[in-house]
């Protein structure tokens, strides 16, 4: 090796580096052909190594097929003898004559046992449980302005939304750079957050007598390059169904798409669109990763008949016209449902409202750094302007979320006019009347900035509104984490709060706590976590970090509304 | 991660009754990773189904051993890496014919990467031979590091040696990878 540096580059940790190391390397290297071609080398091993190649899907069955599937029934039933014989032993001890008899029973029990697992075995059906999902749910279809089930009877979405954390977590070492960067500095996960779907919560979730979950994904955790792609697949199809035995439908969203999503955009949104991240509809990368991701995960659910559909983009954006504008939204829109119907024929997909399109030059639209009306010289400004496209097919049902009005549902600004918001859903319901009536599915909820008198009020006009247009609903949402750095109030709509974080954050000490550091405890008092805190999740000096926080009155309205509709 | 939890019950359900269900599950939660794992191993497309299916019939009757000191991830990866080893004593010699074409001509193509300055294919086989050519221990060590970012502790665990020992495998590959790159440059080859 001629460079004396490359020795130190070999030795390079990502994880152990220093940052001014680091930046020494980095200048090295950018000057250096040695170093330069080891390291493009080793990417090239990393991709090497990554790389999937393409493996006979039904290899498990192979396996199944050659392991003793009585290996493990037999055990049980040799744990049982065991103890039996563990508490006969004095007596065998005493009585010679009792073995005969011990005998006789133990070969009673064992013919029993081998019996009832044959009954076992021999009764099952052959399920492909990875493959398609044994449930009386059956696929969904769209017939008119309804959504029926298999036998043809309407069937209202009564449900709750799962939002999964898709939006991710804020981690060392990345997002801080982002954060100076001026983007997003949460990572969308590669891997699903176990706190968010535990054992708990499908119990929880099973007494609110939901009939569907919308089940929220980002695109990372279905990328063709995540390593953990497969067993992502394995974790949903448990999922869907664990949630199928307990008569609940899945419908998959995906909230965060590559590119510009909901979540990135709060900081994406004040950028001219020059340097704003593209989304799918602009970005033709985006876009096939977009398509790739759902034909993906098509092909693998095709078989699940209790998953409802597939909601295939959250709140999207119209590029202006430079970018294409309406016709290109329309046509990727169109084309991603062809592709996802080329592999399933019968699945509902759910058609998005976009909630914002980009100006165009000459048009005005609100600044809100300046906090006035400016006029597009082509820097793209956010038009906050809804509406529908329509997707030429069949078994669609148009999504709209409603979070009206907005100041006063996600701040508590004002309040709300029952007038306004009937309109607001008539508009829509006019619309897919105009097209020729398909249903449609509205996502809502309220922070919990508002009292909890309110938001009762609040639910109570909106189910009123939901009921006279016949449109089927998905509360947002079941459960978010809570802690010293997620404000409580303004925009927490979640029914459950989860400290996660908790054991880092406090100490518990004599029957009280105290914060770990000063920047918990300054967060923890600007987002009125140290109430919640104390009141919900500080029970005896023990922290029970999953919380219904008031939201009782909340589920309970919730599960009135789905009861009188199901 | 997820899959952890969910993993936890499928193997108390496999123990506890034998459910065969929750085996399949698991099986094809690690078959597409284990496959990818026994392949790079070795290089051979007709032996890696064999010897997957020979990991999993073992991973199903040692299923009792487990025990969570350990995550299971790292059980099975240890199990992979014992059976690959054996697999080598068996067939005493390594193969020659690589079946890469297709991984190498997939992984170039999908490069959109500018700072890479040769992007030919000749250029990735001979990168991968040097992999390919590492003693047993060194690449079982590097494959680990970069198939599932495995820790050195972790990767320690897998191999039954100590964590720095792993690191120092995983360093001598990376250098064997330099020193290699040298020759190629002096040959006129890269």
């Amino acid at each position: 090796m001629k460079c004396s540096f490359l020795k130190e580059i070999i030795n390079y940790d990502e994880n152990s580096v220093s940052i001014d190391t680091n930046k020494k390397l980095q200048k090295h290297i950018s000057t250096c052909k040695e170093c330069k071609e080891y390291l493009e080398a080793l990417m090239i091993s990393k991709k090497y190594i990554v790389k999937e190649p393409e493996v006979n899907k039904n290899f498990y069955k192979q396996v199944l097929n050659s392991v003793d599937s009585n290996r493990y029934k037999k055990k049980k039933i040799n744990i049982i003898l065991m103890q039996y014989f563990e508490k006969l032993k004095p007596v065998i001890k005493y009585s010679l004559g009792s073995v005969a008899v011990i005998c006789a029973v133990v070969i009673i029990l064992v013919s029993k046992a081998l019996i009832s697992d044959w009954d076992i075995v021999g009764n099952k059906k052959n399920v492909d449980y990875f493959n398609s999902n044994e449930t009386n749910l059956n696929f969904l279809q769209t017939n008119g302005h309804d959504i029926i089930t298999a036998d043809g009877k309407p069937f209202k979405i009564n449900g709750i939304t799962l939002t999964n954390n898709f939006w991710g977590n804020w981690v060392e070492g990345v997002s801080e750079k982002l954060r100076i960067e001026g983007k997003d500095p949460v990572v969308r996960p590669q891997v699903q957050d176990p706190w968010v779907l535990t054992e708990n919560d499908f119990e929880r979730i099973k007494n609110l007598d939901c009939n569907t979950v919308l089940y929220g994904i980002n695109y990372e955790l279905f990328a063709e390059d995540n390593p953990y792609r497969s067993s992502n697949m394995a974790s949903l199809k448990n999922h869907i169904n664990n949630f199928a035995s307990m008569e609940i439908y899945t419908a998959i969203m995906l909230m965060a798409p590559p590119g510009l999503d909901s979540t990135n955009d709060l900081y994406e949104m004040y950028k001219p669109g020059s340097i704003r991240i593209k989304s799918v509809f602009e970005d033709d990368i985006y876009y096939s990763q977009w398509i790739n991701m759902w034909k993906y995960i098509a092909e693998e659910l095709k078989g699940f008949t209790s998953v409802a559909g597939y909601g295939i983009i959250n709140q999207p954006r119209v590029p202006s016209d430079e970018d294409g504008g309406i016709e290109v939204f329309t046509e990727r829109l169109n084309n991603i449902c062809k592709e996802i119907r080329k592999i399933d024929k019968k699945r509902i997909i759910f058609v998005p409202e976009y909630n914002s399109r980009e100006a165009n030059p000459g048009e005005p639209y609100w600044d809100s750094i300046t906090n006035s009306y400016k006029v597009d010289n082509g820097d793209q400004g956010i038009i906050w302007e809804r509406g529908f496209v329509q997707v030429k097919q069949p078994n669609i049902v148009y999504l709209f979320h409603f979070f009206e009005p907005y100041d006063f549902v996600t701040s508590g600004i004002n309040d709300f006019d029952t007038f306004a918001l009937e309109e607001q859903v008539e508009h829509r319901a006019n619309w897919v009347k105009g097209i020729g009536n398909s249903p449609m599915l509205v996502e809502y909820g309220i922070s919990r900035v508002n009292s909890i008198d309110k938001r009762l009020r609040w639910l109570e006009t909106v189910h009123t509104i939901f009921q006279k247009y016949g449109v089927s609903y998905s509360y947002f949402h079941y459960k978010a984490s809570a802690g010293s750095y997620v404000s409580m109030e303004t925009g927490f709509n979640a029914i459950y709060g989860e400290y996660i974080n908790w054991q880092n954050e406090i100490t518990l000490k004599n029957g009280s706590y105290v914060f770990n550091y000063e920047d918990a405890s300054q967060a923890a008092k600007e987002n009125n976590f140290v109430s919640a805190l104390e009141k919900y999740f500080l029970k005896d000096n023990v922290i029970e970090p999953v919380s219904l926080l008031d939201n009782e009155p909340i589920i309970d309205s919730l599960r009135e509304f789905w009861k009188q509709n199901n | 991660m997820t899959i952890m939890k969910h993993e936890d019950i499928l193997i108390s359900k496999i123990l506890n009754g034998g459910d065969m269900e929750s085996f399949s599950v698991l099986v094809q939660s690690y078959q597409v990773q284990l496959y990818n794992f026994v392949y790079k191993m070795i290089n051979s497309k007709e032996d890696t189904e064999d010897i997957l299916q020979e990991i999993f019939i073992k991973v199903y009757n040692n299923l009792y051993k487990y025990n969570n000191k350990y995550s299971f991830s790292t059980w099975v990866y240890s199990i992979a890496v014992n059976t690959v080893k054996s697999s080598y004593k068996k067939r005493k010699c390594r193969p020659s014919n690589y079946f890469i074409d297709n991984l190498i001509e997939e992984i170039s193509s999908s490069d959109n990467c500018p700072e890479l300055l040769i992007e030919s294919k000749e250029y990735y086989t001979k990168i991968i031979e040097v992999i390919d050519n590492l003693k047993e221990k060194q690449k079982t060590a590097f494959v680990l590091k970069y198939l599932k970012n495995f820790s050195y502790k972790e990767i320690g665990n897998i191999m039954c040696i100590s964590q720095e020992a792993a690191k120092m495998k995983v360093h001598r590959a990376k250098t064997i990878l330099a020193e290699k790159l040298e020759i190629l440059r002096k040959k006129g080859e890269l």
